[in-house]
């Protein structure tokens, strides 16, 4: 039986861009028998709390990741193999945020490859910096970024990202890149680029994008998607997609199999605090109290100071 | 070329695996020799929508054309000749 996992899917924390919640798209997963599911929101991982909550209620492994948008405007497909890779992907977003303004995120290409540890990246949608290269006919451009970014991730942790959504130029733009992963030996990997969990939430994604670029619907053909195809698609619909490439659809198994990350949530992962010493930070914090207690409550009645001495409640809170 | 905004009907039309073989157009069978291209529209929800395929493809008699497949009402039409 064919199997594949979505390794490029935006919720509605993509926003004004992807139409669907976290949980609709895992459950949606989970009906199709999808045993993982990708979330790579844009600049963004402020669903994932949602996204593992939801996939540990229907039993679908879940991965992490994100897709940048860098400095070039190229936007990059990021998923997390490891707790390093966590920690980049975390920094990533935050030096991005911080680079642009409020709302958006611009990542300068010459912080990433010192970020890439723990990192697996997908060449991304066609505004990736490579199916740009090869839409505009610049060969020399394309070989050039796919090196690049071979060398920063690595011949294993780097995969060409087919998409085909029956767009006029699919076809052949998946055959270009096809090429360009066998002439430098690259593995590639079929995504779907999802925006919605269904097809029926297509016409909502359309008003989101009205909404964010501030136009109406009849004047917004060139930023809306041609069509409907950006939908959470089965095995089936995948493997018969992309039937001239089977290893695109079988190499999402092995990418997920290499995202060993587990997300961690509900207790704080607090960092070390260093203390004098080396002693123990809650009794460092203990004596830092009880000295500054004559400090703080000078005309306090002694009985007072005793009692706050002997019981301190708060910092056993 | 000649285009019809709104698509010039075809007969018998015969497929496999939802892709043309061959139909009748002006009275004339024109069997397919090679599809060039296939895409798919899903657009103007909002007022009427337009759910096709179209494929870009010859025949063996000489045509180069545009095929749409209505997905709503499973009707062909022809919308481009290249003459």
């Amino acid at each position: 039986m064919t199997e594949y996992i979505e390794l490029h899917c935006h919720s509605n924390f993509s926003l004004c861009d992807g139409a669907s919640p976290p949980e609709d798209l895992v459950k949606r997963a989970a009906e199709m028998g999808m045993p993982a599911l990708a979330l790579t929101d844009h600049d963004a991982v402020y669903g994932v709390v949602r996204f593992a909550q939801a996939a540990k209620q229907y039993g679908v492994r879940p991965l992490f990741g994100a897709e940048l948008t860098l400095d070039d405007n190229a936007h990059l497909t990021i998923l997390v193999a490891s707790d390093t890779g966590w920690r980049n992907l975390c920094a990533l977003l935050s030096i991005a945020r911080h680079n642009a303004p409020k709302g958006q995120a611009v990542l300068p290409l010459s912080i990433l490859p010192d970020y890439t540890e723990g990192l697996i990246a997908l060449s991304g949608c066609k505004q990736g910096a490579i199916p740009k290269a090869l839409l505009a006919n610049d060969w020399q451009k394309t070989i050039d970024t796919a090196q690049q970014y071979r060398d920063w991730f690595g011949r294993d942790r780097f995969f060409i990202e087919l998409q085909q959504h029956r767009l006029p130029e699919d076809d052949r733009l998946v055959y270009k890149l096809v090429q360009l992963a066998q002439r430098l030996d690259l593995p590639y990997v079929a995504t779907n680029n999802v925006h919605y969990a269904k097809r029926d939430a297509s016409p909502l994604q359309d008003v989101l994008v009205c909404i964010g670029k501030g136009v109406t619907l009849d004047n917004s053909r060139a930023m809306r998607r041609p069509n409907s195809e950006y939908f959470l698609k089965s095995a089936r619909e995948m493997a018969t997609v992309f039937a001239a490439y089977p290893d695109a659809v079988r190499n999402t198994l092995h990418i997920a199999d290499l995202c060993a990350f587990e997300l961690a949530y509900g207790i704080q992962d607090l960092p070390v605090f260093p203390t004098p010493n080396d002693v123990n930070a809650e009794a460092y914090l203990t004596s830092l109290c009880q000295s500054a207690l004559a400090l703080r409550l000078p005309n306090a009645p002694s009985r007072v100071v005793s009692g706050i001495r002997t019981r301190p409640r708060e910092l056993e809170i | 070329m000649s285009y019809w905004r709104e698509g010039n009907p075809v007969k018998d039309i015969e497929t496999e695996n939802g892709l043309p073989q061959r139909f009748t157009w002006q009275g004339r069978v024109h069997t397919v020799s090679a599809i060039a291209n296939v895409w798919r529209i899903d657009d103007a929800w909002w007022q009427q929508r337009v759910w096709q395929d179209r494929f870009k493809l010859t025949t063996t008699t000489g045509l180069l054309v545009i095929l749409s497949h209505d997905l709503l009402s499973d009707e062909w039409l022809l919308i481009r000749v290249y003459d």
